[in-house]
């Protein structure tokens, strides 16, 4: 009986953060386990080496399975103290992590069963804290649990690239890793400081609310609200709204909920499949405001930056009625959004009913005290520059975590000298988190400093580093460093589609993202699989490029999966590496960056030597002296041709990712 | 039927020029002159429907160019001009065709001639069918290529490899003009239909676009553009020195390209601009002015040439200079009739003497050949034939339509109307003389060639004997037949084709020409050929004497040498293009600028900067830690900045250091 209410009461859905409570659990659980079966002297000191990597995968595969099982909608309104958000974006970015984790993890797993054995179970360890520590980073509504993520995961860092105690080079750049580490935490806390002196708070709600009212009394058109400007569609709504807004108010005030339920996922469907006019006021209100916002503390600030719009009608009497209607029509249809397919079966329609009646309480609660907080803010009440510098050290804390050009050389140092799986994680595993975060920082937050002052630097960083990744590789011979270059190349591509600052440019950054890290996945699994048949126990971590040169004799398929891998890097057009990259220089061009457009298609241009080089040495070179390779197993050989193909499938019919993040930044914006 | 009326030769390149190794020479000849033929009866039809019976056919083949600004159609305009161009082209081209077979019967590459003939007449039909004025460009630069590839066909030939680069070069400014013209009209009209220009023509009578920083009414603007491509294609005074020099090809090429058909493409382009010409009277006393020029210069100077074809070629520039006078004095019509005749009579001369050089063993200098008649006793009869037409022999082909022209030109009764009458009129003089020196130079005196060469002519009763039957019948009759359906006194067989403004029409006017002025250009005509006739048969000592006299000498070198046309070319243009070319655009800007901005200079820095980049790294955390608070402080500080220089940087100061850039990084190697 008395399970059975617990488990009512605590129902699995509504725990917020129940993957990484869980997660976290097992992972004490887990180092518990490990450390006491390792080093068990009756046991003889087992060697815990396949196992590990299995409950590691375990492990992140049940988080992934709890992550798809969470009801996000639920969770927001029990958050903790607004420290965490969950919200699409993050559903989805950690969807994306966990996956890709597991597929990391099963990559190294069977790669390490070729290497000599040795007792290395707190990698999975460390693994699996890390992955948590980007978990909590793509749900941080707050400056303090950002910091928190990012240490959580870096000090993982740091102990993995220096895990292999015998090699100096990894000691060397697993403290290089730590210092650089140090320096960017320095930055953030500075950062965080200075803006928490300035305005108050760190939570980014709160910031983004006190940017929305600042702006308020210069503006007229803001009244939309600061995040709303992205979207064109809203831009033609808001126009329509003036004309439109007298004859259509009654509607929705007279609609009955089951009219309004079905009028609702109407008009959903029209604002997904085609931008088109809104027809009413409600339509427009929804979608400007509540079918993006769903965690509850937005539907109050939202509420105060519309109600500058309906100013007049405010004073009149059924504003009571219009409140409720207005609530729960924005939460069905954020409820709605959570579809992957907007049909809605009866069991969701039943638990929105039931959940509505939740809602009409707490929006009659929040309408009390709405009132007082309308007074907009003053601009001479706070010093907007030192804002904006607080902000921009937190950004750079973050560029010297993305390695973003003239903050990137400690990268080229750690990923040459760590050990070659760490350094995979590394390049393919933790920029999606950080860029989450710089997102709810630039484009939620700081939106308008962003936009006014630290654009044009955005841009020129991302510019620098695709200079520097592309001009930087020319002259390298060892394969982590051109892959190290090439990174940061594709970072700069990122934070170039980032810096245009609209919906298109973000959801192209994460679009790019998901690619990349799928091809960056299939590259590096191809260069962990690459074992050379003579010398199994002298094993060098660190290939050359000459390496690679009778590949193709000694395993075509792999050659031509690695060649293949390598034109999706650069960029060639049947693979979807071409896609994305067209999408950035799109994007960059829509938004009239026309300068940093050309010089990066410029620069992309010259990138492509080292990956058409690396294709030369593979296929054009006509030596007989070179290094053979051990054919690889099964599952290897499954795992890799899975992840070369996804990546001419993707171009085809690329709709899958995009649709999930299509979904996760309009929801989110 | 309209549509294998163009495609036929086609056709026939296409088999004979790319299978032509298979089907032999007698295949190829036999394929391309039948598809002639056909052509040629399909043209007659078109003539009966649309010349006769006066119903003119529009067809629509396909699409060519559709964007958003420009829509080009593959389009095929059939009117009363269209098809006179049809038929002469047709007929002229199958004759020759004909006269190929044997003429170039001993020529291992006869295929490929015949195909290239083919070639050419598809592109003449194009120009002349043509519905737009990039589908006539395609054409014009169609014919361009086709007269290149058949001077030049002999390739072997300095000579031939000489004339035909001028002709391609000279006719390149006229080109040049062309396009400007049309790009004119693009930009001002937005379109280049015939229709749709003739339709707007009328509204831009009075509107003025900058030019040069200039401004110039648009229709003079086109119109004179207009007219100096047709300079530079049918060898008016100043862009005329390609054609003599063209005679270095194959005589059947000379008559068909440099006689009858292409050259004549200026004219059939200023007579189809009749509605812009109408409307921009300016330019059409240009017009008159050069023709008429070019009408009296290119007699002068045929008077005192010794190469059989290049008299001819001068005659034709001369002919080529009545036309144009005509049209620029608004007797479209006369124009057009001129050419046509003009093509058959000329074409007739240009076959003659082509049967003359073979007879003579490959000679073409009229002092070595004399006595002919006897030995080929039917080519003298077509050459006289011929000559006579070209005389304006009374009730022959040139009759007709060059006094016709005289009289109209006088019947202007305008200074330019009269400054043509008079120089054609002299002209007619000349080209009387010089005709009849032709004729008797080469068949009636005392022979002055070698006894072995002499001794074996002959003439053959073959394709030649045939061709030149079917040209002599219509260089008789055609003026005579044709005369009041073309431009006999308030005729519309040009209906719409041809556009005269009311204002310029002035058919009556030259009813009311002195008897004087009206005979005066006849007379003057038989006047000369029998003096010609006279002197060069009876009394040539006072020639000899006249020309070794000091004034004969200067005169005679002055004519011979061609006004020094070429001399002054040669030395004012020629050597100066020379030098720029290869100091300024070859050395200074190809290889110098280009080349230090594209791919040396590209690379070069490329891998400087690889090679800096590598430098940078040096692994100590000193300088990367140095590096990032540098450029913090520097972005913030660019920041303040920002305010001061905002307005002061421009964008395009960026591209000009990034230029400097470069220069900068190879100058240092």
């Amino acid at each position: 009986m008395m399970n059975q209410e617990l488990f009512q009461i605590y129902h699995l859905k509504e725990m917020s953060l129940s993957a990484e409570l869980f997660l976290s659990c097992s992972i004490l659980q887990f180092t518990f386990y490990a450390v006491s079966t390792a080093y068990q002297r009756r046991a003889g000191f087992i060697i815990l080496n396949q196992q590990v990597y299995y409950i590691g995968s375990l492990f992140v595969i049940l988080s992934l399975f709890l992550l798809l099982n969470e009801d996000l909608l639920i969770m927001n309104s029990f958050n903790s103290n607004n420290f965490i958000i969950n919200d699409y974006l993050s559903f989805a970015t950690k969807l994306l992590i966990c996956i890709t984790s597991v597929a990391f993890l099963t990559i190294i797993n069977i790669s390490f069963r070729d290497e000599p054995i040795q007792n290395n179970f707190e990698y999975v360890v460390l693994i699996t804290i890390s992955v948590l520590g980007l978990l909590l980073l793509c749900s941080a509504n707050d400056l303090i649990t950002a910091y928190l993520a990012i240490e959580l995961h870096s000090i993982a860092f740091y102990i993995m690239s220096a895990f292999k105690r015998n090699s100096s080079y990894s000691i060397e750049s697993g403290l290089k890793y730590f210092i650089i580490g140090a320096l960017s935490s320095a930055f953030f806390l500075f950062g965080s400081s200075i803006v928490y002196g300035c305005m108050g708070s760190l939570i980014f709600d709160d910031l983004r609310m006190f940017f929305s009212l600042l702006s308020l009394p210069t503006q007229n058109n803001l009244n939309l609200g600061s995040a709303i400007i992205f979207d064109p569609s809203i831009l033609s709504c808001s126009a329509y709204l003036g004309e439109n807004f007298q004859t259509n108010l009654p509607q929705p005030y007279s609609t009955t909920p089951d009219n309004l339920l079905d009028w609702c996922f109407f008009n959903y469907e029209v604002s997904v499949l085609s931008q088109s006019f809104p027809s009413s006021f409600l339509q427009a209100s929804c979608n400007e405001d509540f079918l993006v916002y769903p965690i509850f503390s937005y539907f109050f600030i939202d509420f105060l930056t519309s109600i500058f719009i309906l100013d007049w009608i405010i004073n009149q009497e059924f504003v009571n009625g219009l409140f409720l209607i207005y609530y729960d029509v924005s939460f069905i249809k954020s409820f709605s959004a959570f579809e992957f397919f907007p049909s809605l079966s009866n069991i969701a329609k039943t638990s929105i009913e039931s959940s509505l009646s939740i809602f009409y309480q707490i929006s009659e609660l929040y309408q009390v005290f709405n009132a007082p907080i309308l007074t907009p803010i003053d601009c001479s009440m706070v010093n907007l520059d030192l804002v904006s510098i607080g902000f921009f050290l937190i950004c750079v804390s973050l560029f010297i975590k993305l390695s973003i050009a003239p903050f990137h050389f400690w990268s080229l140092d750690v990923y040459e000298g760590s050990p070659s799986t760490t350094t995979f994680f590394f390049a393919v595993i933790p920029k999606i988190s950080l860029f989450v975060l710089l997102m709810r920082l630039c484009y939620v937050s700081f939106y308008e400093i962003f936009v006014n002052d630290f654009q044009i630097y955005f841009f020129a960083l991302a510019v620098l580093s695709i200079f520097v990744g592309a001009l930087g590789g020319l002259e390298q011979r060892k394969l982590k460093t051109l892959l190290a270059y090439s990174s940061i190349s594709h970072t700069g591509y990122l934070l170039l589609s980032f810096s245009t600052g609209n919906v298109e440019g973000i959801l192209m950054m994460f679009y790019y993202l998901a690619i990349y890290m799928i091809s960056g996945l299939s590259f590096w699994a191809v260069y962990l699989f690459l074992i050379q048949k003579r010398d199994i126990y002298y094993n060098k971590n660190n290939k050359e490029l000459g390496d690679l040169v009778l590949l193709k004799e000694s395993n075509p398929m792999l050659a031509f999966i690695l060649a293949m891998t390598l034109f999706s890097l650069a960029g060639i057009p049947p693979l979807v590496g071409f896609l994305i990259k067209i999408g950035v220089f799109s994007v960059a061009i829509k938004s009239s960056a026309y300068l940093v457009s050309v010089i990066s298609i410029v620069l992309s241009v010259i990138s492509t030597f080292y990956y058409i080089r690396l294709i030369k040495i593979l296929y054009f070179e006509n030596t007989l002296v070179g290094k053979l390779y051990v054919p690889i197993r099964t599952q290897k050989a499954l795992l890799i041709s899975v992840l070369a193909l996804s990546l001419i499938v993707l171009c085809f019919d690329p709709m899958v990712i995009y649709l999930l993040f299509y979904k996760a930044i309009f929801i989110a914006n | 039927m309209y549509i294998p009326l163009v495609f036929l030769s086609l056709i026939g390149f296409i088999i004979t020029g790319l299978f032509g190794r298979y089907i032999g020479p007698k295949g190829a000849a036999i394929l391309t002159t039948s598809c002639l033929i056909i052509s040629f009866f399909l043209s007659l039809f078109a003539f009966y429907e649309v010349g006769l019976m006066g119903s003119p056919v529009y067809i629509r083949l396909a699409t060519w160019v559709s964007s958003e600004v420009l829509l080009i159609n593959w389009g095929f305009l059939f009117d009363s001009l269209t098809v006179v161009m049809c038929i002469v082209v047709t007929f002229v081209s199958s004759l020759v065709h004909l006269y190929s077979i044997e003429y170039m019967s001993h020529d291992p590459h006869l295929p490929r001639f015949m195909s290239y003939l083919s070639l050419f007449t598809f592109f003449m039909l194009i120009l002349v069918t043509a519905d737009n004025f990039i589908q006539m460009f395609l054409g014009w630069e169609g014919v361009g290529l086709a007269s290149y590839l058949l001077i030049n066909f002999w390739f072997t030939r300095v000579q031939a490899n000489k004339a035909a680069i001028k002709a391609m070069i000279i006719n390149r400014i006229g080109d040049f003009c062309l396009i400007i013209a049309i790009l004119t009209m693009f930009v001002n009209f937005k379109s280049v239909d015939y229709a749709t220009v003739a339709a707007l023509a009328p509204f831009f009578k009075m509107q003025t676009v900058n030019f040069l920083n200039m401004d110039f009414n648009i229709l003079s603007l086109i119109c004179i553009f207009l007219f100096f491509g047709a300079v530079g294609k049918s060898a008016q005074l100043g862009l005329h020195t390609w054609l003599p020099d063209a005679m270095e090809g194959p005589t059947p090429v000379s008559a068909l390209i440099h006689a009858a058909t292409m050259v004549t493409a200026g004219v059939f382009l200023i007579a189809r601009c009749s509605f812009l010409f109408e409307y921009a009277p300016n330019s059409l006393q240009v017009v008159a002015v050069l023709g008429a020029s070019t009408a009296f210069f290119a007699s002068s100077v045929g008077l005192l040439q010794n190469d059989l074809k290049r008299v001819i070629a001068y005659s034709t520039c001369s002919q080529l200079g009545y036309m144009v006078f005509s049209c620029g004095l608004s007797d479209y019509a006369v124009g057009v009739f001129h050419l046509a005749n003009h093509a058959f009579f000329k074409a007739l001369l240009f076959l003659g003497a082509g049967a003359i050089i073979h007879a003579v063993n490959d000679e073409q200098d009229m002092r070595k050949m004399g006595g002919l008649k006897n030995l080929v006793p039917f080519t003298y009869s077509v050459m006289t034939i011929g000559s006579l037409a070209l005389i304006g022999f009374p009730f022959l082909a040139g009759f007709y339509s060059k006094d016709l022209i005289l009289e109209l030109a006088y019947g202007r009764f305008s200074s330019f109307g009269h400054f043509s009458y008079y120089l054609g009129t002299f002209g007619a003089f000349l080209t009387a003389f010089y005709s009849t020196r032709l004729v008797c130079l080469t068949f009636l005196v005392k022979p002055n060639g070698y006894k072995s060469v002499i001794g074996f002519a002959h003439e053959t009763f073959s394709y030649i004997f045939i061709a030149l039957c079917l040209l002599a019948i219509p260089s008789i009759f055609v003026g005579f037949y044709t005369k009041d359906m073309i431009v006999g006194v308030g005729s519309d067989f040009f209906g719409s084709a041809i556009y005269n403004n009311p204002k310029t029409l002035h058919v009556f006017d030259a009813e009311f020409v002195e008897f004087l002025f009206k005979i005066l250009p006849v007379t003057l005509s038989l006047c000369g050929a029998g003096l010609s006739f006279f002197l060069y048969n009876f009394q040539s000592s006072i020639l000899f004497y006249f020309k070794t006299s000091f004034i004969g000498r200067k005169i005679y070198s002055f004519l011979n040498k061609k006004w020094f046309f070429d001399k002054i070319y040669n030395e004012l243009f020629g050597q100066f293009f020379f030098k720029f070319g290869y100091t300024m655009s070859y050395k200074a800007i190809d290889r110098g600028t280009f080349e230090i901005i594209g791919p040396t200079g590209l690379s070069s820095v490329a891998l400087n900067v690889a090679h800096k980049l590598h430098k940078v790294q040096t692994g100590s955390l000193y300088h990367y830690t140095l590096t990032i608070l540098t450029t913090v402080a520097i972005i913030l500080s660019l920041r303040q900045c920002w305010l001061i220089f905002e307005y002061n940087v421009d964008y395009r100061g960026l591209i000009l250091i990034f230029i400097s850039f470069f220069f900068i990084l190879n100058s240092k190697n």
